[in-house]
């Protein structure tokens, strides 16, 4: 039986807590890809790496803070995500969560699995904007309905509608039937 | 709730990036030690500390002039000195190792069995074990040498902290395997025979359970 990376990053986390920092290896090698996308997608690539770094200082510091019933996905990526936004206006930059950003990572792939990556990215490209910010708020930070709503300020059920018709133009663009 | 289906391609995807190194080495020192005392305890401190200091004067009137065990010094040997082998009647000799072989929910994936000049020197298995919801991936080392006479692979074994656990004194070094799994290194000795674990597993403290094996 193998342990469920959400099972897995629940217990490196409180085991962060408990005083083993080597534990923060193992949050970022089962979690790294997704908080450097997020990253990415606020900051730009080029500053992602320094966000990574002080999103990890910020989980070392308050992993005392995260409670074994939380969601550890979304505990970790709006920690990312605060993290890049405080980034930009400590710099006084502008810059908005930027779907082109966002899903613009297939170049850094090895050449075997760019394609898969970058069919996933073009089926996202051609989402309409508020489809996009759905899948992103769902699939890169791991967000509830109920968190997307208040922050897009829609009822939850239009979230929901939303969120099913996003996720099944989504499943179409990348075609195999959408499973329904 | 996600489609599974999303929620698989996304997995894939994110896993896929390639990410920058050495990101998470700055933030190691501001990991915290757990502190064990509630915050209720902690009203007691000043009185505690008064304790302490009152009992270490006495414990060191106490032990003054006894003799202090000092670290012993070793020799190492290495794979050039031995004669390797695979004859699997020799795992009888380790009666936990037996036990594996026999039991339902564990497999010895490998072993391989060193002579050095003077007879038995290393038995090495890998062993794989299911306890209920946690799986344990096991190297387990058996050897036979003089006691400061040690295998150079395994001197780091002796890097860990020395712990008690009911009488056995034995060196732990806790870490993270490659798939993020708590690994632990685990050395103690009995009987003469000196034992080394390295366990992964997601179980908490796995390396007990061995240390329980052998000195049992």
């Amino acid at each position: 039986m193998t342990e469920r990376d959400d099972q897995k990053l629940n217990r490196l986390i409180l085991a962060v807590a408990d005083g083993y920092a080597d534990c923060l290896d193992g949050i970022y090698a089962v979690a790294g890809g997704r908080m450097f996308a997020v990253a990415a997608s606020v900051t730009g690539r080029e500053f992602a790496e320094d966000v990574l770094h002080e999103s990890f200082i910020k989980i070392a510091r308050f992993a005392g803070k995260y409670r074994p019933d939380m969601n550890p996905y979304g505990w970790l990526m709006k920690i990312v995500r605060n993290t890049a936004l405080d980034f930009l206006k400590a710099r006084k930059l502008r810059r908005e969560e930027s779907a082109e950003a966002m899903f613009a990572l297939a170049s850094d792939y090895s050449p075997e699995k760019r394609d898969n990556a970058l069919m996933l990215e073009q089926a996202i490209a051609k989402l309409d904007p508020g489809e996009r910010k759905i899948i992103y708020c769902v699939y890169y930070l791991d967000m509830t309905v109920r968190e997307i709503a208040a922050e897009l300020k829609m009822s939850k059920s239009a979230v929901q509608r939303a969120k099913d018709r996003a996720e099944k133009n989504l499943k179409s663009l990348l075609g195999g039937g959408t499973e329904d | 709730m996600k489609d599974q289906r999303l929620e698989k391609e996304f997995e894939e995807y994110f896993k896929g990036i390639n990410t920058p190194d050495d990101i998470t080495e700055g933030a190691k020192k501001y990991v915290k030690p757990k502190n064990k005392f509630s915050p209720w305890f902690l009203k007691l401190a000043p009185v505690a500390a008064s304790l302490v200091i009152v009992c270490a004067v006495t414990i060191t009137f106490a032990v003054r002039g006894a003799d202090r065990p000092t670290a012993p010094a070793y020799t190492f040997y290495t794979d050039a000195e031995l004669q390797k082998t695979e004859n699997a009647d020799l795992i009888s000799l380790v009666p936990f190792l037996k036990n594996f072989e026999l039991a339902d929910n564990a497999i010895i994936k490998g072993y391989e069995i060193s002579y050095n000049a003077s007879g038995l020197a290393l038995i090495k298995a890998d062993v794989s074990v299911q306890n209920g919801l946690h799986r344990d991936d096991t190297e387990i080392y058996v050897e036979f040498t003089e006691p400061n006479l040690i295998y150079d692979g395994l001197a780091e074994y002796y890097d860990g902290a020395a712990e008690n656990y009911r009488g056995a004194v034995y060196y732990l070094t806790r870490g993270i395997a490659d798939n993020g799994e708590p690994e632990y290194k685990l050395q103690t000795n009995f009987n003469g025979v000196k034992y080394y674990f390295c366990v992964t597993s997601t179980e908490e403290n796995a390396h007990i359970k061995y240390l329980e094996m052998v000195t049992k």
